[in-house]
């Protein structure tokens, strides 16, 4: 079944795979909890940590993985899924503030217009 | 003619210097113009100098660029029913003697450029701007099939489509080229008008050699996104 001989992931390796994941994984579920991260913001890094912990506890749906995608050693696939993870979450960042520069944008020229009609306003008594 | 008289659109970030002439400069024009001076977190005293002029100031509370300030000029225009509105720069690059030459353009337009390249000029043109003139013209024809020469110049005039337009959408970053992108897609039309700018009265280009070949690229990069845009994005 295996195209290429799986290098061997020590107990150690994964033992500080499902740690690290674990905590990545509470620190989240704690943000959003107490209301630091709001939902919207967090699905994807909900999601980014819990395939990381699949991942790292099943060892063969890694090895199943790296062999679908062709790399050859099967850490290298646990690293790639975290890069494209935070590469999603950067993406969608910029999204994020994009559209606060759009609603900061206005905000500021509402505020403008308000100055303006206080000072018509005050010119006018 | 027109019942409602032309809004003109001042953005200024630190200009102190010749804000004061540039508007009295229009009134020479015209006595009617409704003049807005969009004051963009200037931390000189823009905004003292012009309320010397009995003008209306919109004070930003800070500093939104070039593309900010010129909608927040527009949206003024547009809440309060303006037909017509011009663009003008405070730094007097823009000779206010060509105003009628824009409205007149207006009738056959949404929006009309005062631009440099359409004829020969005096202005004297920074070698890599003008390479980055012809290329953002040449991008701008392949992705709108219309040439416009001077997509970078901030002289300009819009109707009551326009102004519409423009006050839900203008681009933040390089907004010269990239709203007459926007615009071409959205299926308006522009016409272009050659004028002779002047040197600026006060104030430097920052621009390095450097730098500008950096912006070139980037604005090119610009325009293209612009004109893969497949909605009209609003402000929200």
């Amino acid at each position: 079944m295996n195209e290429f001989a799986q290098g061997p992931v020590s107990l150690r390796a994964k033992g500080v795979a499902i740690i690290g994941s674990v905590i990545l994984l509470s620190i989240i579920i704690f943000l959003i909890r107490k209301g630091y991260l709001k939902s919207g913001y967090s699905i994807l890094w909900f999601f980014v940590a819990g395939s990381l912990l699949i991942l790292s506890l099943f060892t063969d749906i890694l090895f199943w993985f790296s062999n679908l995608i062709g790399i050859e050693y099967a850490p290298a696939a646990f690293f790639s899924v975290m890069l494209v993870g935070i590469i999603a979450i950067t993406i969608h960042y910029s999204t994020v503030l994009s559209r606060h520069e759009r609603r900061i944008k206005k905000l500021s020229q509402e505020n403008a217009f308000l100055k303006n009609k206080l000072e018509e306003i005050k010119a006018k008594k | 003619m027109r019942k409602k008289p032309t809004c003109i659109v001042i953005p200024a970030f630190n200009e102190e210097h010749s804000i004061s002439k540039v508007i009295k400069e229009l009134r020479k024009i015209n006595t009617t113009f409704h003049i807005v001076v969009v004051n963009d977190g200037s931390s000189d005293n823009t905004k003292e100098v012009a309320e010397k002029e009995k003008v209306v100031i919109l004070n930003l509370p800070f500093n939104l660029g070039i593309g900010g300030a010129i909608q927040t000029g527009l949206r003024y225009a547009d809440e309060h029913g303006f037909g017509v509105a011009i663009q003008v720069d405070a730094d007097g690059q823009h000779n206010p003697k060509y105003i009628p030459k824009l409205l007149e353009g207006l009738e056959k337009a949404d929006m009309v450029i005062g631009g440099r390249y359409t004829a020969p000029t005096r202005y004297k043109t920074p070698f890599l701007r003008l390479v980055g003139i012809k290329i953002f013209s040449k991008l701008i024809e392949l992705t709108c099939r219309q040439k416009i020469y001077d997509s970078t110049s901030g002289y300009r005039a819009f109707n009551k489509r326009a102004i519409s337009f423009f006050s839900k959408y203008y681009p933040q970053e390089f907004p010269e080229p990239r709203s007459i992108v926007a615009f071409l897609k959205n299926g308006y039309k522009i016409k272009e008008v050659p004028v002779e700018m002047r040197e600026r009265l006060s104030g430097k280009s920052s621009v390095t050699p450097f730098y500008s070949l950096y912006l070139m690229l980037s604005i090119s990069i610009a325009i293209l996104f612009e004109s893969m845009r497949t909605e009209e994005k609003t402000y929200e």
